[in-house]
């Protein structure tokens, strides 16, 4: 039940990002037609093009997180014991759950100040709190995905397919 | 100290250096007591990245991915094969002259050595090369990517440094090319390493094979072009290098089909993903940094010790290339470009040279162990062990080392094509 919400999870972020990256994509090469060939640049592209980069990158994380391809240094599983190097990674993956929630409990107390509503963005006058808002929530998808991994890959089973590297 | 002793440690033990830049971020605002910057945490990762320049980041890595699924490093390869393959070691001048054309596609390191070792190597090891000298030698070209544009480690800089992405590009050929060279010639030199006799690869020279083969230049040259007329911003230039090599990949080599789209645009969020992030995170610690004024300390000790531009940037560079060993090149520069770009102006060294100049040291940690993350990409791709890959990679580390300590001795290298052009 557990992995099936995991991997339906996953399968929206995806989405959302190709969405995100898709609209990225075309949104650029539209500002170039427009700045250039038709002598009316987008206002927006700009700001809209950072909210996109920040939509895919954070929802990128979260992918990464779930796949277990975050970038980290595997120096110690020369020295040690294939047991303890489980362990270890185990130790290391439950770290990255407490430090991703401790981001999410960071901005939850940030968001829950009013006055950072007020502040807007400076073309499409969006609440800047909102793209934070978005940031943070997929800060709680990605600590799911990691509560997931955690649960999954508890060093005193048998090792499953896919454990993380 | 404890934040310094927390960031070692929990390196070593493999936590994940993006979520080791926050623990280190946490450790330092306890250790100072600044407890009070917990709350803006997530806001100042996200304004880290929130840089124009920092577009350009995906649409390069696009450029690289529909150049690796469409078939292009191939036909790279091929067209390398026809201009430097009938010397002896001919698979060893091809793996630097495809690195270099690749090099002036894809604009990141790591990406290049993962797809390098992965096509190249396996080609080399069938034509009796050994398998260390074509894992190293494809290790140690990798680098090529940062430094001939378009460059990842140049956009990040330029968007840091307040200068121009387009005289930084520009900037990178030269030096860039001075290392192909140098690379040439160790290669040279290694005789004992290349095979006596060597099996051609079968190319078709058709003249329309031969043309279809050095399509792909157009790449480059629509970003070069683009950048230099001032047409195009880095980013527009991106922008317009995917459609060229979307274009190139699904009308004209017909390499590409729809069902690729999700797979392809899935492996740019990923790989965008890594860097971008690790950028936010790497901000929020230079950020807590800043805070306790730790850079002027850090700047002030660097510029007592140095006494000219010469001896301050081999000193910045020592500084960037033990850095360089335990963080990303991103998260290198993040940290250090605040801190010391206004001590190189001190001593009368150009931005744009300060530039290149770090983002040829950041490289040399990317593949010097202990943790050089080059290392690791290669051995993942060949499974060789940590110190067979830097064995192979050794001598031409030495080409590379050099031809940065010419590039220091030599500012025109890196200034003298952006002031012709007037970038």
């Amino acid at each position: 039940m557990l992995s099936k919400l995991d991997r339906w999870l996953a399968r929206f972020e995806l989405g959302l990002a190709v969405c995100a990256m898709t609209s990225l994509v075309v949104l650029l090469i539209a500002q170039v037609i427009f700045r250039y060939l038709l002598q009316s640049p987008l206002f927006f592209a700009e700001e809209v093009a950072l909210l996109l980069l920040a939509i895919a990158t954070f929802c990128g994380l979260s992918l990464l997180v779930f796949e277990g391809k975050l970038i980290s240094v595997t120096f110690a599983a020369l020295w040690l014991s294939k047991k303890a190097d489980r362990w270890l990674r185990w130790a290391m993956q439950i770290m990255v759950l407490a430090l991703a929630l401790s981001l999410v409990v960071f901005a939850w107390r940030y968001l829950s100040v009013p006055w950072v509503w007020n502040e807007r963005s400076a073309t499409i006058n969006l609440p800047r709190a909102l793209i934070y808002a978005a940031v943070a929530l997929e800060m709680v998808f990605l600590a799911f995905h990691q509560a997931v991994r955690c649960v999954q890959h508890v060093p005193w089973q048998p090792e499953a397919q896919g454990t993380p590297t | 100290m404890i934040t310094l002793a927390t960031f070692f440690v929990f390196l070593l033990a493999g936590l994940p250096i993006i979520f080791l830049l926050l623990l280190a971020s946490i450790s330092f605002a306890f250790e100072r007591d600044a407890v009070v910057l917990f709350e803006t945490f997530l806001v100042q990762s996200v304004k880290g990245i929130e840089a124009t320049g920092f577009l350009a980041i995906p649409l390069y890595m696009l450029v690289g991915e529909i150049m690796n699924r469409g078939g292009i490093t191939e036909r790279l390869m091929r067209t390398s094969f026809r201009i430097v393959g009938g010397f002896r070691g001919g698979l060893a001048y091809v793996n630097v002259l495809t690195n270099a054309f690749a090099a002036a596609i894809l604009g990141s390191a790591t990406a290049q050595i993962a797809i390098m070792t992965r096509s190249v190597v396996p080609e080399m090891e069938r034509h009796g090369y050994d398998k260390r000298f074509a894992t190293g030698l494809t290790v140690a070209t990798g680098l090529l990517g940062p430094i001939i544009p378009p460059s990842m480690l140049m956009i990040i800089y330029g968007v840091l440094a307040y200068q121009s992405v387009a005289a930084l590009f520009i900037a990178g050929i030269l030096p860039g090319l001075l290392v192909t060279l140098f690379f040439f010639v160790t290669v040279g030199l290694s005789r004992k390493q290349l095979p006596a006799v060597e099996t051609p690869t079968e190319t078709a020279s058709t003249g329309s094979s031969v043309v279809l083969d050095a399509l792909p230049v157009v790449i480059p040259a629509t970003i070069i072009a683009g950048v230099v007329s001032g047409v195009m911003t880095p980013t527009e230039a991106g922008a317009i290098a995917c459609v060229v090599a979307l274009l190139l990949s699904v009308f004209i080599y017909r390499s590409l089909r729809w069902a690729d789209y999700v797979p392809v645009v899935k492996n740019v969020i990923l790989a965008s993903a890594s860097v971008v992030a690790l950028i936010g995170f790497a901000t929020l610690l230079g950020w807590v940094l800043a805070y306790e004024g730790v850079p002027r300390l850090l700047a002030e000790a660097l510029s007592s010790t140095a006494v000219g531009p010469i001896s301050f940037l081999f000193l910045v560079c020592a500084v960037v290339f033990l850095l360089g060993m335990f963080l990303d090149g991103s998260g290198v520069r993040i940290v250090i470009v605040p801190i010391l770009l206004p001590r190189a102006q001190v001593f009368g060294i150009d931005p744009i040279h300060f530039g290149v100049v770090l983002a040829v040291a950041t490289l040399t940690g990317l593949v010097s162990p202990p943790v050089g993350p080059g290392l690791y990409i290669a051995m993942d791709a060949t499974g060789l062990s940590l110190m067979q890959v830097f064995r192979g990679a050794f001598p031409f580390l030495v080409a590379f080392v050099t031809a940065l300590c010419v590039i220091i001795l030599f500012p025109d290298l890196s200034s003298w094509l952006p002031g012709i052009l007037g970038l």
